[in-house]
């Protein structure tokens, strides 16, 4: 039990350091991550625990239709498919938009890292490489937390889109039209 | 052979004469000689005369050799007598000598001794001279100043009276440096001129005045005032620290010195830094606001609309022109369920929604994608900056660039933060308007039907 504690402790210090040598940025490139993954997070619970229930009483629903032929029986299915698909799909775009915004925040880390290290040459001069190094972690760590985060998401991103077009299309197999 | 004989007579009666003359000069007073006989008596006679003679001094040198030999001894015996009182000087010379060598070489030693204090002394004191300059007391005490002058300006070895004097004066230093200290002196005040002011001195780290932190100037020994304080909070409580009275309160202290907050006089503020980007830095923050109101607007008027939707679902049999699902509901409403027409009627009004919930939505993607571009942009007119400031001064100095590459920081910084804010808030706006667009493609028809479906169950 100590030992885990200890173990977290330092991860905790680790964690704190690295967030200190990477300046303010760092915080928003957590914030993106945090949201990045709460939302796959929420995607995965939504598909494997929350939406087969919801499939089931959809079906159930439509199989206590005694209508399953008229023009208002094929519009009351599309109508249902269109709105399980906006709730398959909801916070996609979301997921895709931040892996697009990591990046970025990262390439703004740079150029903040990079003004700090002119701050320093124009009062110190080039000299002193030991304080221009401070700037430098400031410029690249954020880069690097970045395209990390943006790359850790970017396979979450594809898949889920692929596993809410299936399901979509499976729960259309299944509203049948006789 | 008559001629020889001749010459043999001559030779001859020359001899004669000669030896006569020789004669005639040892004895002057002699009668002249007449005939040989006389002659050779005369030289017989002299010869008696002469060997008398020799005999004579012959015995007057055997005296004389007799006297010096006794002279001799009688000196040889005085050589002796003195020898006899000389030796133990000499012996006393020698030891002399050796007593002389040890002292010179004791003298040597304790030189050199004093020699090491005398350069420790002197290093000492030109460190400490120089951490005095560097000291912030010296504002407190000017006239240490010149006493350590005086100590350092000593060319003889230094007297114990000076080596006490130093220790007094690093004595002072280092109490002093664990003191806060009050105290009147003059203070360089932004504008520039010299003041008398309270100072409060927090050892040799920080000191304040009248609520402005002081920067202590090494070169000129003043207190300068600094141009740029720090943040409000600590200048607060920096002047509630001044007006305590012994109570513990937070304050901020620069360890270095002063220069620390003398750099941060150097660092820019955010309003200058916007100013740095220029001309193209203020384009892209028109831009930005501009999207981002744009974003803001959409946004409400999207919270609203979805608001009057749902409500609109709930009273699905009474549509309102108030809001999109009404106006499409209405504008099908003329038609029965079965009808073709009632799909294009439909179709028709979601269009015509669909433009109204989408407006400007590319206007703010157009402005998330040209403030990077126009970041690129300022980049770029900043390096030609830099790049006129080398042409025309060279690389020596790194500072006349800085302007320049400021400029292209700054304006990328610009275009990034523009950028970001506006791609998440046209996701959020478009996620928004691409839902409703689909739920009234989609569903309207759906709800319709659904509507059809109840009312003729009811008449059923």
């Amino acid at each position: 039990m100590q030992a885990i504690l200890a173990l977290l402790f330092q991860l905790m210090t680790d964690i704190q350091a690295f967030i200190e040598q990477g300046g303010p940025i760092i915080w928003a490139v957590f914030a993106a991550c945090l949201l990045l993954w709460c939302c796959i997070v929420d995607r995965y619970w939504f598909y494997k625990i929350g939406f087969p229930q919801l499939a089931q009483t959809i079906t159930a629903d439509w199989q206590a239709r005694s209508d399953h032929q008229s023009w208002r029986a094929y519009k009351i299915r599309e109508a249902i498919i269109s709105e399980v698909r906006i709730r398959l799909h909801a916070r996609l775009s979301m997921i895709k938009t931040l892996i697009i915004l990591c990046p970025l925040l990262g390439l703004l880390g740079t150029v903040t890292g990079m003004i700090s290290v002119f701050e320093i040459i124009a009062v110190n001069g080039t000299s002193n490489a030991q304080s221009m190094a401070q700037g430098v972690y400031l410029a690249t760590i954020p880069t690097m937390a970045g395209l990390v985060v943006a790359l850790s998401g970017y396979y979450f991103s594809v898949r889920l889109r692929q596993i809410a077009d299936n399901e979509t299309s499976k729960l259309a197999d299944k509203l049948m039209l006789l | 052979m008559k001629n020889l004989m001749a010459i043999k007579t001559v030779w001859y009666v020359l001899f004669v004469f000669m030896s006569s003359s020789n004669t005639l000069w040892a004895a002057d007073n002699v009668q002249p000689i007449s005939d040989l006989d006389e002659l050779l008596e005369t030289v017989k006679k002299n010869r008696q005369q002469e060997a008398q003679l020799n005999k004579q001094r012959e015995q007057a040198f055997i005296k004389q050799k007799n006297r010096q030999q006794a002279l001799l001894a009688e000196a040889k015996k005085k050589f002796e007598a003195s020898q006899v009182g000389n030796n133990p000087l000499k012996k006393q010379t020698a030891e002399n000598a050796e007593r002389i060598k040890q002292a010179q070489q004791a003298l040597l030693k304790k030189k050199q001794e004093l020699g090491d204090i005398y350069s420790i002394y002197t290093s000492m004191a030109g460190d400490f001279s120089a951490a005095l300059q560097d000291s912030m007391v010296t504002t407190q005490k000017p006239a240490r100043t010149e006493q350590m002058n005086a100590l350092l300006q000593t060319d003889r070895l230094a007297s114990m009276q000076e080596l006490e004097q130093l220790w007094l004066l690093v004595q002072e230093e280092m109490t002093e440096s664990g003191k806060i200290a009050r105290y009147e002196g003059p203070v360089v005040t932004r504008d520039g001129h010299v003041e008398n002011r309270d100072i409060l001195r927090l050892g040799t780290f920080t000191a304040f005045s009248e609520g402005d932190f002081l920067r202590y100037v090494p070169e000129t020994g003043e207190l300068l005032a600094l141009s740029r304080q720090p943040s409000s909070q600590h200048v607060r409580e920096a002047a509630e620290f001044s007006s305590s009275a012994g109570q513990l309160l937070p304050v901020v202290i620069d360890p270095t010195g002063g220069s620390l907050m003398g750099l941060m006089t150097y660092t820019p503020t955010l309003q200058e830094r916007v100013e740095q980007g220029g001309v193209i830095g203020y384009i892209i923050i028109g831009l930005g606001l501009l999207g981002l109101l744009i974003t803001l607007w959409r946004a409400l008027y999207l919270a609203f609309i979805h608001g009057a939707m749902r409500r609109q679902m709930a009273r699905i049999d009474q549509p309102s022109n108030k809001n999109p699902l009404g106006r499409i509901l209405l504008s099908a409403s003329a038609f029965k369920a079965g009808d073709d027409k009632i799909q294009y009627k439909l179709d028709e009004a979601v269009l015509a929604e669909v433009s109204r919930l989408e407006r400007s939505h590319n206007l703010i993607k157009l402005l998330a994608a040209i403030s990077p571009l126009l970041g690129l942009l300022g980049t770029v007119t900043g390096m030609i900056v830099t790049f006129q400031a080398i042409s025309l001064f060279g690389s020596g100095d790194p500072k006349l660039m800085a302007g320049g590459i400021s400029q292209a920081l700054v304006t990328t910084v610009l275009g990034l933060i523009v950028a970001i804010p506006l791609l998440f808030g046209h996701n959020l706006v478009s996620s928004l308007a691409g839902n409703m667009v689909q739920r009234l493609d989609e569903q309207s028809a759906g709800l319709m039907a659904r509507l059809m479906e109840s009312q003729s169950s009811k008449v059923d």
